[in-house]
C-alpha cells in the first residue's frame, strides 16, 4: 500500500507520517503542492492521498479535481485547517472521500485514514 | 364395490361419457325393439287372419252338412217325383267332397279351398279338446260320408232308390244336430287354442313395444335429467367457488379491517410521539419538500406552524446566509448520493450548529441556534428519503460561547496582568479613570435617539460626534501606548479603524453608530477587566510600594522611554530634556491632563515634526532629536502650565495650506496670516501626516489636547515654530481658584 502526503508544511506532512505508521504503508511519498502532487500521482499511484487546501501553486480541490480526472478511483482524505463548513460540503461534492480538519489529532487521522482504506 | 366405483367413474366424466355408454346403447336397444316389435306385430296380424280363416273353414263344415242334407232331400223328392236326380246328387257330390277335405286337412293337414274362403294350409291338429271332437266329428262324418256314398254309388249304377234316399236323409237329419253342434263346438275349441298362441305372440309384440317405448323415452328423460343435474351441479360449483370467493373477501375484509386498525393504532402511536417528542423529527425527499409527518417540536423550532408540503431549504432561506444555503443545497445533493458513502457525508453536515435569524414581529431579528442531524431512508438502491432530526441548541452554544469568552477573558486578563505588572499604580488609577471618562463621553454622544430626525443639520452634528468619540478613542490609545498596555491599545486600535471607516463615508445615519456601541461595550469590558486586575494587584504591591512622591518623575521617565522607543521604531533618534519640576507649577488635578497632553505631543513630535537623522544632518543639525521640557509657572493671567518643544522641521505652514484646502478649512484664495494658519493644526480632522500607523497621523491629536485645554479645563494653548528650527507648545490653566471664579 501506498500514501502520498500533500501538504505545504513539513511539519504537518511528518506529523501525518508519523501517524499512519499504524497503517502499515509500504512506501509514503510526500508533495508540498498541489501541481507536484498531481505529478507524484501520476508515477507513483498512491493508494490514499491525504491533501491540505489551502497550498502555494495549485490547491488542494483543484488538485483532488486533477487527480480524480487522472482517476476517478482515487482516494482522497482532505485534511485542512478551514473551518468553514462549505469549504468541507465543497471537497466531499467534487469527490475527496473524507475531511479532516486541523489541528489533527492522531485519533482522528486514524479514524480517517482507517476509513478510507475500507472503501 | 369395485365394480361400482368404476362404473360410477364412466359417468363421472360428463356428458360425451353418458352419450358413449348410455345413451347410444339404449337408443340401439330401442331401435332393436322397435324392429322386434314391427316384426311381431306384422306375425300376429298374419296369425289372427290365419285363425279366422281356419275357424271360417271349420264352420264351413256345418255349412257342408247342411247342403248336403239339402241335396239328399231334393234328390228324395226328384226320386218320388220319378224325375232323373242328377243335378241334386252333384250338389250332394260337392258338399260331400269339400266336407271331407276339410275335415281330412284338419285330421292330417294339407290345402283347403273355398270359392269364397280362398285357400288355406292347415295344420294338423294337436292333440288337446279340439283332437277330441275332431274324433267325435269324424265318426259322424263318416256315417253320413258313408250313406252319402252309397246313395252316389246307386245312382251312378242306376240301382238307386228311394229307400236307400230316405235311410240316407234319415240319417242326415238325425245326426243334423250332431254335426252342427261338434262342428260349433270344434270352431269354438279352434279359436281358443289359437287364441292362447295369438296371447303368446301378442305378449312378445308387447314385450318390444314397452322395450321399445323404455329406450326411447329412456333417452330423452335421463338426458334432460343429466342436463338438470349437470346444470344444478354447475350451479352448485359457482355457488360453493361463490361461497369460497366470499370467504376469502370476508378474511380479506377481516384482514384489511385488522390491517387498519393496526395502522390506526400505530398512526396514534406515531402521533403522539410526533407531539411529545422534543426534538424536531421530519423527512424530506431529494428537493427538499417536508413530508406529511413530522413532530410538533418542529414546527416549534421553525417558527411555522405547518410544514407539510413546504421545502425546508426554502423554509432556511431567509434565515440564513446566501453561501451557507448554496453549501445547504450541494449537501442534500450529496445526501441524495447514493454513490456517497453516507458516513462521510454526514461527517461533514454544515448544519451541525448554525446560527438562524428569524425576523422578530417586534422588529430585528431572533438569533437563535440550530442543530440538524440527518440520516438516509434507503429505498432499494436509491436515498428515497432523508430523516432530519433538528435541535434548538442556543442554549448549548451559548453556554459554550460564554465558556470560550470566559476562558478568553482569563487569557486577555492574564495578558493584561502582565501588561499591568510593570505600570505604576497611580497612573493605572489614571488610566482607568480617563478610561472610565471617555468612555461616558462616548456614550454621551451616542445617544441615539438624538439621530431620528435626518437633515443637514443632523448629519453635521453626527459627524462632529464622531470626532469627539475619534478623540476619546485616540486619548485611550495614546495612554495605552504610553503606559504599554498592549492590549487596551489592540482594542483602542481596532476601535479606531472601525471609526476611520465612519469617517470616510460620505453619509452617516444612527445606524452606523451601532458599530461604534459594540466598540464601546469591548472597551468598557477591558476596563472592567483591568479594574478588577487593578484592585487585586493593589493588595499585593501595597507592601512593597515606596513614597508616592516621585509621581511626576515616573511620568517623565515614562514619556522618556516612550519616545526613545517610537524613534527606535521610526528610525529616528531622539534625546529628551525634560525638566524634572516641569509640571510643578501645575495643580496636582491637572497632572494626568498635562501627561495626556505630553504623550501626544511627543508622539506628534516623532511622527511629524523631527526630520530623518540623514536630513538633519544636512541641515546641520545634530542627528539626535532634543525634546524640551520647562514650567511655565502662574503668570499675570492667572495661568499656569508648561512648554513644550521639539527642534524638528517646525510646522510646514505650506503643506498645512494643503491641508486645509483639501479639508475645506480655508477657501484657495484665502490669505491668512502665519499665526491663523498654524492655528488650523487645532482644527478638528486635521491631519498633514500621509501614513495612518499606531504612531500619528489619527489627525485628532491636536484638536483632543485643544479641547481638554480650552474647551474642558478653560486654560490656553500657543504653537510657536520656526521652519527648519523647532516646534513650541505651551499649554496653560487656570489656578483652582481661578477656575472656580470663572
Amino acid at each position: 500500500m501506498k500514501l502520498l502526503i500533500v501538504d505545504d508544511s513539513l511539519i504537518v506532512r511528518r506529523a501525518i507520517e508519523r501517524n499512519v505508521a499504524w497503517a502499515g504503508f509500504g512506501e509514503i511519498r510526500l508533495a508540498s503542492n498541489g501541481r507536484r502532487a498531481l505529478e507524484e500521482y501520476r508515477t507513483f499511484r498512491p493508494d490514499v492521498v491525504t491533501m491540505d487546501i489551502t497550498m502555494p501553486e495549485m490547491d488542494g480541490l483543484t488538485a483532488v479535481d486533477a487527480i480524480l480526472r487522472e482517476d476517478p478511483a482515487a482516494r482522497i482524505l482532505i485534511v485542512s485547517a478551514l473551518a468553514d463548513k462549505s469549504t468541507a460540503v465543497e471537497a466531499i461534492k467534487r469527490g475527496a472521500q473524507g475531511f479532516l480538519l486541523k489541528p489533527i489529532t492522531p485519533e482522528s487521522l486514524r479514524e480517517a485514514v482507517a476509513e478510507l482504506l475500507e472503501l | 364395490m369395485k365394480l361400482r366405483v368404476r362404473f360410477t367413474r364412466l359417468f363421472a366424466d360428463g356428458p360425451r361419457r353418458w352419450l358413449a355408454f348410455f345413451h347410444l346403447p339404449l337408443l340401439c336397444l330401442g331401435l332393436g325393439a322397435a324392429a322386434g316389435y314391427w316384426w311381431y306385430a306384422g306375425d300376429l296380424a298374419h296369425r289372427l287372419e290365419g285363425v279366422q280363416r281356419t275357424v271360417a273353414f271349420a264352420g264351413r263344415m256345418s255349412v257342408h252338412a247342411q247342403e248336403m242334407q239339402t241335396a239328399l232331400l231334393l234328390t228324395e223328392r226328384v226320386l218320388t217325383a220319378g224325375v232323373p236326380v242328377g243335378d241334386s246328387l252333384y250338389r250332394l257330390q260337392v258338399s260331400s267332397d269339400r266336407f271331407n277335405l276339410i275335415i281330412n286337412s284338419f285330421n292330417e293337414g294339407g290345402e283347403v279351398v273355398e270359392p269364397d274362403l280362398g285357400r288355406l294350409m292347415l295344420d294338423a291338429i294337436g292333440p288337446g279338446p279340439a283332437l277330441d271332437t275332431l274324433q267325435q266329428l269324424n265318426v259322424a262324418w263318416v256315417e253320413l260320408k258313408n250313406r252319402s256314398d252309397l246313395v252316389i254309388r246307386r245312382e251312378s249304377q242306376r240301382k238307386l232308390d228311394v229307400v236307400i234316399a230316405r235311410s240316407a236323409i234319415e240319417y242326415s237329419l238325425a245326426q243334423q244336430e250332431t254335426l252342427a253342434k261338434l262342428t260349433t263346438e270344434f270352431a269354438a275349441l279352434l279359436e281358443g287354442a289359437q287364441q292362447t298362441a295369438l296371447g303368446e305372440a301378442s305378449f312378445r309384440r308387447n314385450f318390444f313395444l314397452t322395450v321399445a317405448t323404455l329406450s326411447f323415452l329412456l333417452v330423452p328423460a335421463v338426458l334432460l335429467f343429466n342436463r338438470a343435474r349437470w346444470a344444478r351441479d354447475v350451479a352448485r360449483e359457482a355457488a360453493a367457488a361463490l361461497e369460497a370467493k366470499q370467504k376469502i373477501l370476508e378474511q380479506h375484509q377481516q384482514a384489511l379491517e385488522e390491517n387498519q386498525a393496526a395502522l390506526a393504532a400505530a398512526q396514534r402511536e406515531t402521533a403522539l410521539l410526533m407531539d411529545t417528542v422534543q426534538e424536531g423529527l421530519l423527512l424530506i425527499d431529494s428537493t427538499g419538500a417536508i413530508g406529511s409527518q413530522y413532530s410538533r417540536e418542529s414546527t416549534a423550532i421553525l417558527r411555522q406552524p405547518d410544514l407539510a408540503g413546504f421545502n425546508l431549504l426554502s423554509l432556511l432561506r431567509p434565515l440564513i446566509t446566501e453561501k451557507m444555503h448554496a453549501t445547504l443545497v450541494d449537501y442534500l445533493a450529496l445526501l441524495f448520493d447514493a454513490n456517497r458513502k453516507e458516513r462521510t457525508v454526514l461527517k461533514v453536515n454544515p448544519l451541525a450548529d448554525i446560527e438562524v435569524n428569524f425576523p422578530n414581529p417586534a422588529g430585528g431579528f431572533i438569533t437563535r441556534f440550530l442543530g440538524f442531524a440527518f440520516r438516509r431512508i434507503m429505498d432499494g438502491d436509491c436515498v428515497g428519503r432523508v430523516f432530519v432530526a433538528m435541535r434548538d441548541i442556543t442554549t448549548k452554544v451559548e453556554l459554550e460561547r460564554r465558556l470560550r469568552e470566559e476562558e478568553k477573558k482569563k487569557e486577555r486578563q492574564f495578558e493584561m496582568l502582565l501588561g499591568i505588572v510593570h505600570v505604576d499604580p497611580d497612573q493605572l488609577d489614571h488610566f482607568v479613570k480617563l478610561v472610565g471618562t471617555e468612555l461616558e463621553s462616548i456614550n454621551g454622544a451616542l445617544r441615539a435617539e438624538e439621530f431620528a430626525a435626518e437633515s443637514v443639520e443632523v448629519r453635521a452634528q453626527l459627524r462632529e460626534r464622531l470626532n469627539q468619540v475619534f478623540r476619546s478613542v485616540h486619548n485611550i490609545k495614546g495612554n495605552a501606548v504610553y503606559l504599554k498596555l498592549d492590549y487596551f491599545q489592540k482594542t483602542a486600535e481596532g476601535f479606531e479603524n472601525r471609526l476611520s471607516e465612519l469617517q470616510g463615508r460620505t453619509k452617516l445615519t444612527g445606524d452606523d453608530f451601532l458599530a461604534i456601541v459594540v466598540e464601546q461595550a469591548r472597551l468598557r469590558a477591558d476596563l472592567l477587566d483591568l479594574q478588577e486586575l487593578r484592585g487585586k494587584l493593589t493588595g499585593l504591591r501595597t507592601a512593597a510600594r515606596p513614597n508616592a512622591a516621585a509621581a511626576g518623575d515616573n511620568l517623565l521617565d515614562s514619556l522618556t522611554a516612550q519616545a526613545t522607543e517610537l524613534a527606535e521604531k521610526l528610525g529616528k533618534s531622539v534625546e529628551t530634556d525634560f525638566d524634572p519640576l516641569a509640571l510643578a507649577a501645575l495643580p496636582p488635578e491637572r497632572r494626568p491632563l498635562a501627561r495626556d497632553i505630553l504623550i501626544q505631543l511627543v508622539r506628534n513630535s516623532l511622527a511629524h515634526g523631527i526630520e530623518e537623522p540623514s536630513r538633519r544632518v544636512e541641515q546641520g543639525k545634530r542627528a539626535g532629536a532634543r525634546l524640551t521640557l520647562r514650567c511655565r509657572p502662574t503668570g499675570a493671567d492667572g495661568l499656569a502650565g508648561f512648554t513644550y518643544r521639539d527642534d524638528g522641521a517646525g510646522l510646514d505652514l505650506a503643506k498645512i495650506r494643503r491641508r486645509a484646502e483639501a479639508e475645506s478649512l480655508v477657501a484657495t484664495e484665502a490669505t491668512l496670516p502665519d499665526g491663523e494658519m498654524a492655528a488650523l493644526i487645532f482644527a478638528p480632522g486635521f491631519s498633514t501626516a500621509e501614513r495612518n500607523d499606531g504612531n500619528a497621523g489619527r489627525g485628532m491629536g491636536m484638536d483632543i489636547i485643544k479641547h481638554h485645554v480650552v474647551d474642558e479645563a478653560g486654560g490656553e494653548i500657543a504653537v510657536r515654530s520656526q521652519p527648519g528650527a523647532f516646534c513650541e507648545f505651551t499649554c496653560l490653566f487656570p489656578s483652582e481658584t481661578t477656575a472656580a471664579v470663572s
